[in-house]
């Protein structure tokens, strides 16, 4: 485990943000068994987890990404120059709180993410609406947002497979919006969720603003 | 149709938003084609890393008027230049063809766009979005590429590499997505204004007729109550989105309404919120003070100008009784003053003149008027007793020249020569010296 003295604080805090967010996560709690397993380089060369939103109305877009976590557990944040906030920072996680965070975005769908199967519900969820109310929404100028996620391995259960150089990449444009405006979605639901833990993560009060 | 347009009372910024907010209100009420509408760098009043919320607000506003992107912009899935072609399907082969053609510039007239259907209105003579015709609607204005000019290949759009290419400087159509830091576009371009004109020729798209309609914004304040548009800085990851609901019953094949647009800003961005207003104050006319006697009367002009062209509406304050202000429109009043007896005194006024602009300005002047007690001539000579006894005459014998020697028999007027120290008197004996 690597030691730092703000690990104790982020886990607390990335605890209590996943509670804040997700409620029903604690429904989702699995057994031993049946809990997802992880394993990743230690190297600070390659993010285990990359987190980035491209805007679509920027037409110089800040091609680093807002969040990388690397398998040591360096959290490099990066907020753009014409965000507030702007700089780099950084804080450690512990191999607990990483592997925690995973096992977070693992039941919030994103690493066995399937995005035909959530476009086509989203889809026939649009099409059951219009059946129903005749009502389309439409939002202009959207937003996309990417998660890539890269393990050694990769087991979702004891009864699945061990995938090795497991490797997700999860798009999707205007999750927020969609998880808004079609709840009944469980994927993009859970999906927003995992976006909303790892944006919270950029915000988070341990950072510190590196020079 | 009226679009009443409100902030938000929960957006955090809200009274900053005021002054960006009403000037594009402004802006689209005027309904004006401009160019040179990108402002870049040391040229606008927009710090470095900061984004313009008045110039992203025109654009909101424009989709949440029902304006779609002129540009094939991200919804397309094409990434960089690409998405400056001009809107369209993909086509039977589900794949966007995109080729510039001869002059490398993409969204022009010459772009090579296979089996893509163009979603663009063009102006047929000349399918030139930075030029626009006196009547918009179908007979102007068309999607059907077989209207282009002879040579032209597809629609143009109003980007602003085309309008280079067209010879048009630093224009662009709000509408093209797309927005930098330090940018300013705070005014239409002819592509918006026609776009909006085409809509508003109607279901049948012909101008002229009683299907027609005008849009007028209008500002609804820091509001929740009967806004039809309304706008909040949220934590959205977006720059800024407009969201709307289409209702199930279209108006016709082509034609849909819109309800409950939103427009959201994403509160992680730095954005610049200009204080300077596009309404210009008006500009009154030096009154100056005014000076009368107790039972004389005085008509004093006011005047005032607004390049706006607004309507001015004059108000003055700390008026006496005996003074009335009268508008008489086009920038015109009258202050007439009518002291009597007892009047007399200084006066303290203040003449506003506001116009009916967003936000409302104006202009004042303070200024006195004094009414002076009539100065009494017992003698009628034109010389006041005060003077008479100043002079050491007598106020009751006409001395006509003030001089104070009172005038002679016989209408003879005594003059006073004064020649350095001495003093000469012409006829002594007829003067009574």
């Amino acid at each position: 485990m690597i030691k730092h003295p703000s690990a104790a604080l982020v886990l607390v805090t990335l605890v209590a943000a996943l509670c804040t967010v997700l409620p029903a996560h604690a429904e989702n709690n699995q057994a031993p068994g049946l809990r997802p397993v992880f394993q990743y380089s230690a190297s600070s060369s390659e993010p285990v987890i990359e987190y980035n939103v491209v805007n679509h109305m920027l037409a110089q877009q800040d091609p680093v990404p807002l969040l990388r976590i690397y398998g040591n557990g360096r959290v490099h944040v990066h907020i753009p120059a014409y965000m507030k906030r702007a700089g780099d920072y950084e804080l450690t996680m512990s191999s607990v709180e990483l592997n925690e965070l995973l096992r977070q975005l693992a039941d919030d769908g994103i690493l066995d993410f399937d995005p035909a199967a959530a476009k086509q519900e989203k889809q026939q969820l649009k099409a059951a609406r219009r059946a129903a109310s005749g009502e389309l929404f439409h939002a202009s100028d959207a937003s996309d947002s990417h998660i890539n996620i890269k393990l050694a391995q990769y087991q979702r259960s004891a009864a699945s497979p061990r995938i090795s150089s497991f490797s997700r990449q999860f798009r999707w444009r205007n999750l927020e919006f969609d998880a808004k405006n079609i709840p009944e979605s469980v994927v993009i639901r859970k999906a927003a969720n995992a976006e909303a833990i790892l944006r919270m993560l950029c915000a988070h009060p341990a950072l510190q603003k590196l020079p | 149709m009226t679009v009443r347009i409100c902030i938000d009372p929960t957006s955090p910024n809200a009274t900053h938003m005021e002054i960006p907010v009403q000037n594009n209100i402004n802006i689209y009420n005027k309904l004006q084609p401009t160019t040179s509408n990108i402002v870049l760098g040391g040229a606008n009043n927009i710090p470095a890393n900061y984004f313009d919320f008045e110039s992203v607000s025109l654009h909101e506003i424009g989709h949440c008027l029902g304006m779609a992107h002129p540009n094939l912009a991200s919804e397309s899935g094409l990434m960089g230049d690409d998405r400056n072609y001009t809107k369209s399907t993909n086509g039977n082969d589900n794949t966007y063809t995109i080729n510039p053609g001869a002059d490398v510039i993409t969204g022009s007239s010459d772009d090579i766009r296979g089996d893509d259907v163009n979603l663009h209105w063009f102006r047929k003579s000349n399918n030139n979005p930075f030029t626009i015709a006196n009547v918009v609607d179908a007979s102007t204005y068309s999607r059907d590429p077989g209207d282009l000019p002879g040579s032209h290949n597809f629609a143009a759009n109003a980007a602003r590499f085309v309008g280079n290419l067209l010879g048009v400087q630093n224009t662009e159509a709000v509408m093209q997505q797309g927005t930098s830091r330090d940018e300013a576009q705070r005014t239409l371009n002819h592509d918006d204004v026609a776009t909006l004109r085409y809509a508003a020729s109607g279901i049948d798209e012909t101008s002229g007729n009683a299907d027609d309609y005008t849009i007028q914004l209008e500002y609804g304040g820091i509001s929740s109550s009967n806004c039809d548009i309304s706008l909040k800085i949220t934590t959205t990851p977006n720059l800024a989105f407009c969201s709307y609901v289409i209702p199930p019953t279209a108006l016709s094949a082509n034609h849909v309404q819109m309800r409950s647009p939103t427009i959201e800003f994403g509160s992680g961005f730095n954005w610049f919120f200009n204080t300077t207003t596009v309404n210009q104050m008006p500009v009154l006319s030096t009154i100056g003070a005014q000076a009368l006697d107790e039972g004389q009367s005085l008509s004093v002009p006011v005047s005032a100008t607004d390049v706006d062209g607004d309507n001015l509406i004059f108000t003055a304050f700390g008026l006496p009784p005996f003074a009335t202000l009268t508008g008489l429109g086009n920038g015109n009043a009258t202050l007439d003053i009518n002291p009597g007896t007892g009047d007399a005194g200084t006066y303290n006024v203040k003449i506003d003149v506001d116009d009916d602009g967003l936000p409302i300005l104006g202009n004042s002047e303070t200024f006195y008027i004094i009414v002076n007690t009539p100065a009494i001539d017992s003698d009628g000579d034109g010389v006041d007793d005060t003077t008479e006894v100043l002079n050491g005459t007598d106020p009751d014998q006409v001395d006509s020249d003030g001089d104070g020697l009172v005038d002679g028999t016989g209408g003879i007027v005594c003059i006073n020569l004064v020649t350095g120290c001495t003093v000469y008197r012409q006829l002594p004996d007829r003067c009574g010296l």
